[in-house]
């Protein structure tokens, strides 16, 4: 039931207002446009990983246990703790069949000794491993399609990939200097949003119709952002939406803020659902089916809409 | 066995190698960490750990890596 939540109460709503930012981004300004890509970022989030519980949860009625998808992402401290938490079944499949055998492949292992001479060992060890981490970040861009857009989203993700492991000793120093506590409460708060928003900005493009719209938007976001008063000038009720359906938007993505910061320390809400009493186990259940079925979004004459990931 | 510790300590400094257990079904050493575990112990031993190697049960202990080494010093 999280699953159809997440897909028929966010998604697919929150689908609306991103398809008219991106296909039309000339005509909004830089803030609506950070707001657009955000929001895709929460659109393909509870897209993909809703049709991935619905799978799971139609696996486990026939005793099938599929392996998890998502380990909430956007509570990820780094990029490449990101990837860690998304979409995990192809990350396996990339560190098993490219990252490994390309990082102990003999050429790349003579690369790290003779990068160790010419750099000394602590970057020319670094060196192999962050072109191998290249290739596999350009394997996943290819892997969404033979696009340049999709190459791009495979640098970009390399390059912050790649500047963490070189620049890590840096940061180690500019940490001490500062006396940042690294496993302070704000700290992780800013490397949790600093993540979301890179992850944010690298997702234009993927979804952008080209590469060259995805660098009109990027420079649109980033030269003009300030233009606040887009949240105030009735432009969002201009998206598709109207009050009501940008309430039930924003509850939906404060529900899915909680659940998501529950299962990240620990707690199970279907667990949590499952030790109370037979009556209020039902009378939670029929509610959450009435709220889906009351606040989902069904697309034209009723027909779902499509999952993002499903020609993948 | 004292060597190999020297190397881990090397790469990841916050760790306790020698009470860890379960270094990677705890997720406590990440891809990177294998890769440079692997490079230095082929450099420093001599030896050619190669992917078919790279099995959690190799490298949850130190003990499991020295014996790991040590396997592939006999095998030549």
């Amino acid at each position: 039931m999280w699953g159809f939540f997440k897909k028929l109460i966010i998604a697919d709503r929150i689908a609306i207002p991103v398809n008219e930012l991106f296909e039309n981004a000339p005509n909004y300004n830089g803030f609506l446009l950070l707001l657009g890509t955000i929001m895709y970022g929460i659109q393909v989030y509870t897209d993909f990983s809703a049709g991935m519980e619905i799978a799971r949860g139609f696996s486990q009625m026939l005793s099938i246990d599929l392996d998890l998808n998502f380990n909430q992402p956007y509570h990820a401290i780094s990029i490449e703790d990101f990837w860690r938490r998304w979409h995990i079944t192809l990350g396996s499949f990339m560190k098993d069949y490219v990252f490994y055998p390309l990082s102990l492949s003999k050429l790349n292992m003579n690369l790290g000794k003779k990068c160790r001479k010419l750099f000394g060992v602590t970057i020319g060890k670094k060196i192999p491993i962050i072109i191998v981490m290249f290739i596999v970040y350009l394997l996943v861009g290819f892997w969404h399609g033979a696009e340049w857009k999709y190459v791009a989203y495979g640098i970009w993700n390399g390059t912050f990939i790649a500047s963490t492991i070189l620049l890590e000793p840096f940061y180690n120093k500019l940490k001490k200097a500062l006396s940042i506590n690294d496993k302070s409460h704000d700290y992780i708060f800013f490397q949790r949003f600093r993540t979301f928003v890179i992850v944010s900005l690298g997702r234009l493009f993927p979804r952008a119709p080209s590469l060259m719209k995805a660098l009109f938007m990027m420079g649109r976001i980033t030269t003009g952002w300030w233009y606040i008063q887009g949240l105030f000038d009735k432009t969002l009720l201009k998206l598709g939406l109207n009050t009501a359906e940008w309430l039930v938007l924003v509850v939906g993505i404060i529900i899915l803020f909680i659940v998501d910061y529950l299962h990240e320390h620990g707690k199970s809400i279907r667990n949590i659902i499952a030790n109370q009493s037979i009556i209020v186990r039902w009378a939670i259940y029929y509610a959450i089916i009435i709220i889906i079925v009351v606040f989902g979004v069904y697309g034209p004459m009723y027909g779902a809409t499509s999952f993002i990931y499903q020609q993948f | 066995m004292e060597k190999v510790l020297e190397i881990l300590k090397g790469i990841r400094p916050d760790i306790d190698f020698e009470k860890e257990t379960k270094l990677i079904d705890d997720k406590i050493l990440d891809s990177f960490d294998i890769i440079s575990i692997v490079s230095e112990f082929n450099d420093q031993f001599n030896i050619a750990i190669d992917v078919e190697d790279l099995e959690p049960d190799n490298f949850n202990t130190v003990s499991a890596m020295w014996k790991l080494i040590t396997d592939k010093q006999s095998n030549g």
